[in-house]
């Protein structure tokens, strides 16, 4: 609350016009319903849930205050409940959504405010889309642009002939949305359930708990970055550079109240607690910095779309198999081509690389070197109005995969049903390995208003 | 979502000059270069509609802003979509060089991402209706080949009738197409489509045209999807030629609302 407060403030001293505004010129508002609900495949590990659902309603509105100047305000409610072991953990918020002014000059473009900024050019799997934090409390079962909410950034851009350059900078770090304890998906699962039905353990696990130690907002915490982009020869390119934290999908642990543990999956832990030791309660968590340089392009190479982003990372965060967090420089680079066949059918195949420098064994999940194809297939029918889609994703490394099928239907325009299922997995020791038992079928419906 | 080849303005905008040569018997190949070089002004903007209607008779709307403008070396079509409200501020920008080559690019609401198109869009539907991006696209001439088979009255407006072809498959969905050109004006105001088999599929079919601002423009026209059964209504609603648009809207960072 205080973030959206000191938002809005700044918002207005740096946008307050020096006569008064007569009205929002041309207003327009919009609303949104998103509902989704997912039941479990399998129920076999202790303590796992059985279903979930999720709702967002979203209220939007914008208008013009002067012929250069729009402003847009939004807010957004949220409900997100796993169901099992005989109880609901709920998670309701009302969020302020997309708010900011936008003051567009002759070659400059000024946004303040709570916004959703895209970097990169890549589609669903894009390593330079780091502006925003994620909501991975469904881990990626969510798509991309459903999972990025907004975040104060002042951005300014200048746009010459042929080149922009941006640049954006914020004074609170981001930080992805995750569960900690208690759902399927949370960072730690039902680990403190696990232990508390070990009687010699279960008042120490009642009590313990994460210490997050996030940082307020700061100039010494301060996220910044640029972009320049530009087009040559009917090539788009971007270069990129952003100062940021820990935007890994891993904690950086400091700090872990049990020593002597070597695991070689989370799902260990409980049975590695036996030759351990326990120094105390609290999981200390830091959010190290992680500078990100980028290169980016896009292009069309016959009748297909080509696309590719290279992006590397000063201090990429991994787990150790002591739990504790390590830094690590690493690249990644992301080639992708899409196309559309005469018969419909619309594939998109990405393919992508990462290689973690001063990698050693003691990383728990990630190999030194790692290599995934992501393929999205779909096809339309009734004039478009049905959709069968196959998100894909296979790790050439590991061999874990995840499999998303879905179909939707627009009854109208402004109303689509979609129901699918997650299917992911991977060899024992595999990240994926954890989420082994969270296949799901779910059912939404989105409207809009 | 669909990638649009944004030239079916062609369609709406069929501005007219009096032919200087319509005495001279005109080749297949100058009847669509003169369809091809038709004048457009120097820019225009139009509100228009377009009505999906299926077998039943339900009808689907969707409305539409488009900017065009021409200079020395490309045509450039800007275009935002206004309603229903799943697609609205979707917004194309398309750019047709005169050596035949095009860019096309668009902008998606929900990604925040204007994303470079690629040609094998062309052959899809656009936004549900049963016109693709190839029915709407401007065609260059060099891209196809051209015989006139005959010429007749389209409601009551004398025509040439082409059949056309395409040099290479990649140009075309269609194994070809009929049209009929008006003699006064090259419009095409009516084309009879054909699958990669040969059979009959779609009908285009202009049902009203009149000059606005001297220039004569299809006011509205039908595309009927024949296997289906469903057909599509262009409407325009609101046309004005000559405005002076200036170049920022044609360009990329116009594309985010």
């Amino acid at each position: 609350m205080k973030k959206a407060t000191g938002l809005l403030v700044l918002i207005f001293m740096v946008f307050a016009p020096s006569r008064p505004v007569k009205a929002l010129e041309n207003f327009d508002f919009k609303g949104e319903l998103w509902a989704r609900g997912a039941l479990h495949l399998k129920q076999q590990r202790p303590y796992q849930d059985n279903s979930l659902d999720h709702e967002t309603l979203l209220l939007q509105g914008e208008g013009d205050l002067s012929e250069e100047i729009l402003f847009k305000a939004g807010t957004r409610l949220e409900r997100l409940a796993f169901h099992g072991n005989g109880s609901t953990r709920e998670d309701t918020r009302l969020e302020l959504w997309e708010t900011y002014l936008d003051y567009r000059g002759g070659s400059y473009q000024i946004t303040l405010g709570n916004q959703i900024i895209r970097w990169g050019k890549t589609d669903e799997m894009t390593i330079l889309d780091n502006l925003n934090p994620q909501d991975l409390r469904e881990l990626m079962t969510l798509r991309l642009e459903e999972r990025k909410h907004p975040w104060p950034w002042l951005r300014a851009q200048y746009f010459a002939s042929n080149l922009t350059l941006e640049g954006v900078f914020t004074i609170w770090p981001v930080w992805h949305m995750k569960e900690d304890f208690g759902t399927d998906w949370a960072a730690f699962d039902h680990l403190k359930a696990q232990l508390e039905d070990i009687p010699a353990l279960k008042s120490w696990a009642r009590s313990l708990k994460l210490d997050k130690q996030r940082p307020g907002p700061s100039l010494r915490d301060a996220e910044w970055g640029f972009r320049l982009t530009g087009t040559f020869s009917s090539v788009d390119w971007e270069a990129s550079f952003l100062h940021a934290h820990n935007r890994s999908f891993y904690y950086y642990i400091t700090s872990f109240p049990i020593k002597g543990l070597w695991l070689n999956s989370i799902s260990d832990i409980s049975s590695a607690l036996s030759r351990a030791i326990i120094v105390g309660n609290t999981i200390r968590i830091s959010r190290p910095e992680d500078d990100i340089l980028g290169l980016a392009f896009e292009t069309t190479w016959g009748e297909a779309g080509l696309r590719g982003e290279f992006a590397y990372h000063t201090n990429q965060v991994f787990l150790r198999k002591d739990l504790y967090g390590v830094r690590k420089p690493c690249w990644q680079y992301v080639l992708g081509l899409d196309y559309q066949f005469m018969n419909g059918l619309y594939a998109n195949l990405q393919f992508s690389q990462r290689y973690i420098q001063g990698w050693d064994k003691s990383i728990l999940f990630e190999p030194r070197w790692d290599s995934g194809l992501f393929l999205r297939l779909s096809k339309t029918y009734l004039q478009d109005f049905l959709e069968c889609r196959l998100d894909a994703y296979y790790d050439l490394t590991t061999r874990m995969y995840y499999l998303n099928p879905e179909v939707r239907y627009k009854i109208q325009d402004e109303y689509t049903l979609f129901m699918g299922l997650h299917l992911l997995d991977g060899p024992a020791g595999t990240f994926f390995d954890l989420y082994d038992a969270n296949d799901q079928i779910y059912v939404g419906l989105k409207a809009v208003f | 979502m669909r990638v649009f080849t944004l030239f079916w303005i062609l369609f709406l905008i069929l501005p007219l000059t009096e032919p200087k040569a319509q005495a001279q018997k005109l080749s297949a190949q100058d009847i669509a270069w003169a369809v091809y070089n038709r004048p457009v002004g120097k820019d225009s903007e139009s509100y228009t509609q377009m009505i999906l209607i299926d077998r039943r008779g339900h009808k689907k709307e969707r409305k539409m802003y488009v900017a065009v403008k021409d200079d020395p070396k490309a045509r450039k079509t800007f275009m935002r979509f206004l309603s229903p409200l799943d697609i609205r501020n979707t917004s194309f920008l398309s750019i047709s060089y005169n050596n035949g080559k095009e860019e096309q690019f668009l902008y998606l609401p929900a990604l925040r991402r204007v994303r470079r198109i690629a040609g094998s869009f062309r052959f899809h539907r656009f936004v549900n209706s049963d016109f693709t991006y190839e029915d709407l696209e401007r065609r260059c001439p060099k891209k196809y080949n051209y015989q006139l088979m005959k010429e007749e009255n389209y409601k009551a407006s004398p025509c040439y009738v082409l059949k056309c072809w395409p040099k290479k498959r990649k140009y075309s969905a269609y194994q070809y197409w009929v049209e009929w050109v008006t003699k006064k004006g090259f419009l095409v105001v009516k084309v009879d489509y054909y699958d990669r088999r040969g059979h009959l599929c779609k009908r285009f079919e202009a049902l009203e045209w009149k000059p606005i601002q001297g220039y004569w423009t299809i006011i509205s026209s039908k595309m009927t999807d024949l296997k289906r059964k469903h057909y599509t209504l262009l409407i325009v609603d609101k046309i004005r030629y000559n405005v002076g648009l200036k170049n920022k809207i044609f360009t990329r960072r116009n594309l985010r609302p």
